[in-house]
Order: C-alpha cells, then sequence, then structure tokens
C-alpha cells in the first residue's frame, strides 16, 4: 500500500492525544434506586442529544491517543461534569448539559485496541489479538496508527475473527454496561449504540445505530459492523433478522451523505448494482427513518451548484472525501444529488410514483460525531473533531494536506420532541420522526401541518394543543385533503444564542414527474417586505470580529406564523420541511482568532447564521 | 635537579594533559565529525518522516526505494542543505537564549514526567474522604425547581401586570390545575411546565430577576404565586417543588470523587518530581 493511501485513510479516523490512562471499568456514581413514575407530558417536551459521539472504543480514536476517553467521560461530560480538556490542559465543561446520549463506537474492532493495550488474557489468547498488543505497544500516535492501518491492509489485525468471537461478546458487554449505569430515567437517557463504519470505495454509507433497551437485550447479539458487509442492504437484513431473534428495536441513521460519492441515496440502483425495487424501499423506510444532516463534517442538506435559487445553500460544506489519488491535495467531492438530503426528499417521491414506496420518508437531526467524547458544539465552546485541534493555536493549522482544522463545522444537536425524557420515549419519537436538526444552537421549533390552521390559532397560549387537534407534528404525512396546506409554525431562540433572522419553508414537489423545489421566506424579524422575487433582504449583522461578539439588536426571540401554501397542487405529491436561521453570530474558528488577539483566518466566512431544520411533513394525493 | 622536576606532579599532570590533547584533536573517533556531513540511509529516513511528520520506517523504505534517481539526489541535497545550515547555527550559537527552543525542551521533559500511569496510584478511603471534604464546593449543585406557569407577555395594549393581576381576581382561576392552565394566559416562547430545572436554566430562559424573585416563593402544590416578572413579562406560578442548592455526599457521588482525586495525586506526583530535581540545584536570586 502507497504512502498516500495510508494517509488518506486519515481522513476517516481522528487524531487526538492525551496523557492520561484511564480504567475501563470506572463505572457511573452509583444512584439511589427510584421507584418514582416518570411523568408523561402528552403535548411533549423538548430534549436535546448527540446521537453520535466516539471514544476510546473507537480504534481510530485511541490509535491517536484518546486513551482518556472513555465512554464513561462521554457520559460525565454530556451531564455537566468539568473535565480537563487534553490539547490545553484547561478546565472544560459544557454549557448546558444535554438530555440523552449515545455512544456510537465503530463496531469494526470494537475496544480491541484498549484490551490489547491492557494485555487483555481472552484477547491474547487469539492470534490477532496477539498482533494487536504488538501494534499498541508504547505511545499511541500517528506511527502506531500505521503500524495498525499496514497490518489491517494485509489482513493481519483479524476484524473478522475478533468482530464475530469470544472478544468482542466481552467487550460490547463492557460498552453495553455504561450506558446502563448512566441510564437515569427522568433525567437523562445513555442509549445503547454503535456506528457501521462502511466506506465502499473510498466513499461514505457511514450509519450510526441504537436501541431503546438495555445490556440485556442488547447482548444478546454482536454489534453489525462493515466487517461482515459493507452494503447498507445486508445491515437491513441483519437488522430484520436480529430484531425478529431477540425482541430489540433498533434505528439505523446515516450520515455524512456529502462526502458518499453519489452512493447514499441512490435513484436507480443499489449498493449492490440492483435495480431499487419496492422491497428496497420498504425496507430502507423502515430502518432508516432519521437522517444526521449537520455535523463537524459538514451540512448534507443541498448543495449551491444544485440549489441555485437558495441563497443560504452554501453554508458549512464539507466535501473532502475519505480517499486520495495522491499527492498533497485532498480528493473533493463533485456536487451529486445523490449525496444530499433535500435532493433524496424529491427523488423519495419520484420513487413512490414509480414504485408506490418513498424509501426517502425520513425525519432530520443533528449530532456530532466528535472523536474527543465531548459533546460540545457551541461556537464558542468546540470541543473539536480531534483533540489535536483543541487549541486556539492550533485551529487555522493543517488537518492533513491542504484540510484546515477551521475547515471542521462546530455542528450539530439532536432535538426531540418526547413524552418524557426516558430511552423508550426518546426512541419512540425517533421513528414517529417528531424530531429535528440544529447547527448547535438550541433552537426551540414546533411544526404542525393540517387544513384548517388560521392565523390565531397560534397565537394561542395553547396552539400545540390545537396542532395536534388540528393537525399533525413534523415527521407525518398528512391525511385527507383540502383547499391547500398550512403549517403553523413556532420559533423561539435559543435561550443563550442569537434573535432568530426568519423562518423559511423548503417545498419540493412532483409535477410531471419531474421534481421541483422553491423556498418560502414566511415569518421574519424587523420591517423588511419581500420582492418581487419572494427573496427577503438581509437581516444585518452586529458581528464584531475582533473581540468575537454580538448583540441581540437586530432580529426577534421568537417568530410565529400560519403559513398557506400559495402554490398548492392537490394532483402534485410534495414534502415540506422548515428552516429557521439566527442572526448572524462569530463562527468558532472567530472565538479562536480572537482569543489569540488576531484578526479572523480568511480561509472561512467569520459568522455564521446558525440555523434549525424541522422533519419534514409529506403530502399525497389520493 | 632534573630528578626532582621529573617528578613534580605539575609536570605529569601538564604531560598527560599534552597526550590527551594530542590525542583527541588527531585521533579522537569523532575526528572531523563536525565538517564531514555523512548520508546513511538511516538519516535520509528520519529525515523524510520528520518532513512528513508520519513515522514508519517500513513505509518510508519501499518509498525510497521506489525513488527515481533525480528524487533521491533532491532528497539528498535537501538532507545535506539541512544539516550543514544546523550545525552551523550550532556553531554560531543560535541556539542559545533562544526562546522557543528552549521551551520545546522543556516540554519534553513535562511528557516525561507525566508519564505516570493510573495503576500507579493507590487510593485510600481517608484520603479521598479528606480529598472530599477540601474540595466539597467543586460538586456544588445548584438549586432545582418544579412549576407551572401562566404567562402575560409584555407588549399587549393593556400592561401585562393589570391584565394578569385582573385575570387572578377572578376565584374560579384561583383553581385552575397545572394541566388546565395551559389554556390561559399568553403564548409563551419556552416551556408552560418545568421539572426539576435548575436555576442557571431557567434564569436562561427567564432573565435573572426571574431567578431571585422564584427562589423567594415557598412551595404550595394548590396556590398560584406572583405575579412575578421576566424578561418576557408577568407570570403566576404554581411551585409545585423546590430543592435548595446542595453539595452531594460522597457517597452519591463516589467515582467523580475517585476520578477527580487520581487526577489531583497526579499532579501532586509530578510537582513531587520537580520539586526533586530543583533540589540538586542551588538556586541564587540576584535581583
Amino acid at each position: 500500500m502507497k504512502f498516500h493511501a495510508l494517509i488518506l485513510c486519515l481522513f476517516l479516523y481522528s487524531c487526538t492525544n492525551s496523557t492520561e490512562n484511564k480504567d475501563t471499568t470506572t463505572s457511573a456514581t452509583p444512584k439511589t434506586i427510584s421507584n418514582k413514575e416518570v411523568s408523561k407530558n402528552p403535548n411533549k417536551n423538548l430534549y436535546w442529544g448527540d446521537t453520535h459521539i466516539h471514544t476510546n472504543y473507537s480504534s481510530d480514536a485511541f490509535l491517536f491517543g484518546t486513551i482518556m476517553a472513555s465512554p464513561d467521560d462521554a457520559y460525565r461530560f454530556a451531564k455537566g461534569e468539568v473535565m480537563t480538556y487534553p490539547p490545553t490542559g484547561e478546565k472544560i465543561q459544557i454549557k448546558r448539559p444535554l438530555d440523552f446520549l449515545v455512544v456510537t463506537d465503530h463496531a469494526e474492532g470494537l475496544g480491541t485496541m484498549l484490551r490489547a493495550r491492557n494485555k487483555d488474557p481472552l484477547l491474547l489468547s487469539t492470534e490477532a489479538g496477539k498482533r494487536l498488543a504488538k501494534i499498541v505497544e508504547g505511545k499511541p500516535g500517528i506511527p502506531m496508527f500505521l503500524k495498525w492501518l499496514r497490518a489491517k491492509n494485509l489482513g493481519q489485525t483479524g476484524l473478522t475473527e475478533i468482530d464475530t468471537g469470544k472478544v468482542m461478546e466481552s467487550i460490547w458487554t463492557a460498552h453495553n454496561q455504561f450506558a446502563d449505569d448512566h441510564n437515569d430515567p427522568g433525567k437523562f437517557s445513555a442509549f445503547i449504540g454503535w456506528e457501521w463504519t462502511s466506506t465502499l470505495g473510498g466513499n461514505n454509507l457511514h450509519r450510526v445505530l441504537f436501541t431503546p433497551q438495555g445490556a440485556d437485550v442488547a447482548n444478546q447479539f454482536l454489534p453489525y459492523s462493515a466487517t461482515h458487509s459493507p452494503n447498507p442492504e445486508d445491515l437491513w437484513e441483519w437488522l430484520e433478522k436480529t430484531t425478529e431473534k431477540y425482541g430489540v428495536d433498533l434505528v439505523s441513521i446515516p450520515h455524512n451523505s456529502n462526502v458518499s460519492g453519489g452512493l447514499m441515496f441512490p435513484d436507480d440502483k443499489d449498493s449492490k448494482g440492483n435495480q431499487i425495487d419496492v422491497s428496497y424501499a420498504k425496507t430502507r423506510a423502515k430502518w432508516e427513518p432519521v437522517v444526521e444532516m449537520t455535523q463537524i463534517k459538514g451540512t448534507s442538506e443541498g448543495h449551491p451548484a444544485l440549489s441555485p435559487n437558495d441563497e443560504f445553500a452554501n453554508f458549512e460544506l464539507w466535501d473532502i472525501l475519505l480517499k486520495t489519488s495522491g499527492g498533497n491535495t485532498a480528493e473533493r467531492a463533485t456536487p451529486n444529488r445523490a449525496d444530499f438530503v433535500r435532493y433524496a426528499l424529491q427523488d423519495g417521491l419520484k420513487i413512490e410514483e414509480n414504485l408506490g414506496v418513498n424509501p426517502y420518508k425520513f425525519g432530520l437531526i443533528g449530532s456530532s460525531d466528535t472523536h474527543t467524547a465531548l459533546s460540545s458544539v457551541d461556537e464558542d465552546n468546540f470541543t473539536g473533531k480531534n483533540l489535536i485541534d483543541g487549541g486556539a493555536a492550533d485551529k487555522s493549522k493543517p488537518w492533513i494536506n491542504d484540510v484546515l482544522h477551521i475547515d471542521f463545522s462546530s455542528s450539530g444537536y439532536a432535538a426531540v420532541w418526547a413524552e418524557s425524557n426516558t430511552r423508550r420515549d426518546i426512541y419512540d419519537a425517533f421513528i414517529r420522526k417528531e424530531v429535528y436538526g440544529t447547527t448547535g444552537s438550541r433552537i426551540q421549533l414546533r411544526v404542525f401541518g393540517g387544513w384548517d390552521f388560521d392565523q390565531k390559532d397560534v397565537e394561542q397560549s395553547n396552539f400545540v394543543d390545537i396542532g395536534y387537534q388540528k393537525g399533525v407534528p413534523m415527521g407525518s404525512d398528512l391525511n385527507n385533503t383540502g383547499k391547500s396546506v398550512r403549517l403553523m409554525i413556532h420559533a423561539a431562540k435559543d435561550p443563550a444564542g442569537g434573535n432568530l433572522d426568519r423562518i423559511q419553508v423548503v417545498k419540493s414537489w412532483l409535477a410531471d414527474n419531474q421534481t421541483q423545489e422553491k423556498i418560502y421566506n414566511v415569518a421574519w424579524a424587523g420591517d423588511r417586505e419581500l420582492d418581487s422575487a419572494g427573496k427577503l433582504s438581509p437581516i444585518g449583522n452586529t458581528v464584531d470580529l475582533k473581540n468575537s461578539t454580538y448583540t441581540n439588536t437586530i432580529g426577534s426571540k421568537e417568530l410565529a406564523v400560519v403559513w398557506e401554501d400559495p402554490d398548492f397542487n392537490a394532483a402534485q405529491k410534495a414534502v415540506y420541511y422548515v428552516r429557521v436561521l439566527e442572526i448572524p453570530t462569530p463562527r468558532f474558528s472567530t472565538y479562536a482568532s480572537a482569543k489569540l488577539g488576531q484578526d479572523p483566518w480568511t480561509e472561512k466566512e467569520p459568522v455564521i447564521q446558525e440555523r434549525a431544520y424541522s422533519s419534514p411533513i409529506w403530502y399525497t394525493p389520493k | 635537579m632534573l630528578q626532582r622536576i621529573l617528578k613534580e606532579p605539575l609536570l605529569h599532570f601538564l604531560f598527560v594533559g599534552f597526550l590527551l590533547f594530542v590525542y583527541f584533536r588527531y585521533y579522537s573517533p569523532n575526528s572531523g565529525a563536525e565538517d564531514t556531513i555523512i548520508v546513511h540511509k538511516e538519516n535520509l529516513l528520519n529525515f523524510m518522516q520528520f518532513q512528513s511528520k508520519a513515522f514508519n520506517k517500513a513505509v518510508f523504505s519501499e518509498k525510497l526505494a521506489q525513488f527515481s534517481e533525480k528524487e533521491k539526489a533532491q532528497l539528498i541535497n535537501n538532507y545535506i542543505k539541512d544539516e550543514a545550515l544546523y550545525r552551523e547555527a550550532l556553531k554560531l550559537g543560535l541556539d542559545q537564549n533562544d526562546f522557543v527552543i528552549k521551551r520545546r525542551i522543556i516540554q519534553k521533559m513535562e511528557f516525561l514526567l507525566d508519564d505516570f500511569e493510573d495503576s500507579t496510584v493507590s487510593i485510600n478511603v481517608d484520603s479521598l474522604q479528606s480529598f472530599y471534604a477540601k474540595n466539597k464546593h467543586r460538586y456544588f449543585q445548584d438549586a432545582q425547581f418544579t412549576f407551572s406557569h401562566i404567562f402575560f407577555k409584555d407588549d399587549k395594549i393593556a400592561s401585562a401586570i393589570d391584565r394578569a393581576t385582573a385575570f387572578m381576581a377572578k376565584p374560579a382561576h384561583q383553581k385552575i390545575s397545572a394541566s388546565e392552565s395551559l389554556q390561559h394566559g399568553d403564548r409563551f416562547l419556552y416551556h408552560r411546565n418545568y421539572s426539576e430545572k435548575t436555576l442557571n436554566f431557567l434564569e436562561n430562559q427567564f432573565g435573572k430577576e426571574f431567578g431571585a424573585l422564584l427562589t423567594n416563593l415557598s412551595t404550595d402544590k394548590s396556590k398560584w404565586q406572583g405575579p412575578i416578572r421576566s424578561m418576557h413579562g408577568q407570570h403566576w406560578i404554581l411551585l409545585r417543588d423546590k430543592s435548595a442548592a446542595q453539595i452531594p455526599s460522597l457517597e452519591s457521588i463516589y467515582s467523580t470523587v475517585k476520578t477527580d482525586y487520581i487526577g489531583h495525586l497526579k499532579k501532586q506526583h509530578k510537582q513531587g518530581q520537580i520539586d526533586q530535581l530543583i533540589k540538586d540545584y542551588s538556586v541564587k536570586i540576584d535581583l
């Protein structure tokens, strides 16, 4: 294997360094057993979480030296504990604790580095284990990573043997215990999950998976890894069998479609080259009700080249593929419809027109994908993709080749409307798609679709009651029909963040079997007026770049509207999602440059408009 | 006389010194090291790895073997150039008084001192207990509130306080339950019911003043209290539960304290080693 090919694989993995070594068996705070019933709110509460983070159980994170960051640390940090941040030695704490967390370490060789390092007799009883133990001798870092990668490419790490054997049973059980120990119904939901890390020909097909059940159920099976199969169709087949056999519930969430090389949302052939058929569409829609659309490796909403009328499409894009043809520059993706969520929603309508089933009927979330175990994606408190880009002074340095640390995005979180903060209620919200994503800002967003809302409804103190009575929440299908689709939308600013600029509705529909899209500005701050093309002038900008500050002197703390689709055609399939934009605030790179007393780096926009994306609402003609 | 001179220790000393001088000047194994640049394969491999900031000898060996003659010559030239410049810089003493170089070497030393694994720390319960006692303030837990509220917005034509007061003047309204309360008052931008929320969380959503006013209310599951003001308007509060700020018992946060304690011991160990090093120096302060 050529050197460049080795380096390219770094993209898949993250670099961290730390000098601490943590006992893997540290258990969580002993909980007092409480018989208190967790109270439920039928109108649902809002819970914030991250369904995608990595710890020292992920081989890549470990090899780069994230020895300190165990799943235990991940939960503690999310719950609000103060930790020491390895790159700087400073104390670090999430500004507002999360309500739930899924630790999704890579299933491929899950936890084996840690076991090899600790000379676990069970692992060392295998040939592969002995080889791994040799590899992880000494100080973790790039040399160790390359040693492992070389062994992996020569087929010497015995992943197949390990991923399916006794050792994995023992590791998986230990991994699951962390979640059980930290799960605290009513207060904090800790989920058992993992990542299926398929990178077919360098194209990202990754999924995170999680279950609402505990270790008693999850310990019956082993996590399905890309070593078993790199094809999503095989993953779904495994899900079908495993859920049936063990009575386990599981959900699969694709992410980083932006670097899938046109493979994530195909409209024609599946990953094995077979024609997409009814069975594919049904199976996919069943197992993948939600897509992670924004994270540290960028946004997968849409692309300016494919949505030229969307002036907000050029936002936190990421196009670095997990492969390279060599040389000192990263290989970059070319814009492809099959890489973005908006076009998948559109193509889903088209496939449904032909097959009668929509494979892309999914909700939207954000999550971090941090490999630091520390999930904090506030622009002014960003823990980073890897621990090596943690210090402000490191931010402008290359991560690898021509990719800089500041090219990452400080994003995102999953927001969930659920009856209570329990594993089951939160999981059910994912299945219902009553979830949404943000770029890290905690914008509160409610969307209801219906036919009979009037403007007064959204002004009522109990507009949520009215929403459920007269319509359906985000993530749903509109049943029956009427004169025109109406959306009742309410958005409130992040209590600790910037004011709101505007609410937009992104509508996609099918006309004569052609997909169409249009973006409507439906509510906004200030006394601006729409121009003849329906565009709204920018809100303005209060950001002081030198000091990385802003003021809420522009924008609104709350926006609410009942919007009626002016172009509704009852004969056309349509899908609507809501996008809420904040006023401009400093980007994380600007907080870093200000900390150094410098001007912002010129490679990136110094300000961003944080946003929230609702799960869609679908209309299907009867 | 000559005999006496020949027995003179000083002469012996000078003679031995002369021999040593001759030996080191002309016969030392390192003779000429300063002005000879030797290009070994090893040197080149090291050079390549440091340039790429990636380390794997086998991979770089392979890479080097695949180099064309021209590429190899280029690599050797670069190596020679670096080596010559580096040695000249040392001759000129450019490494002296350079803060960056000094910092880097100190950092290397700190890394050596950091290499101290958990397994070497033994924890005894008494010392953990006393660590907790000394650091209690670190485990402070904020006050928490459970309540429902009926909201009257500031920017209506009638003042929020008047509308709020008029509302509760009706006896029927005083008996409203938490769930019924949703239908009353104005739309609030966040939540109508809050369960076990910290003061910090609430101050984020309602403002500081509200936090202080809420803290002054006492728990009463059947009485609407207020109205109290927030940055959004006026609120009637049904305060179902509150817990004061507290420091949890060691038992309830045992493993957090343990982790902190281990960190503390490591830091102490490192400081001890540094102190030991300093002891070997006599320090003169001459300000």
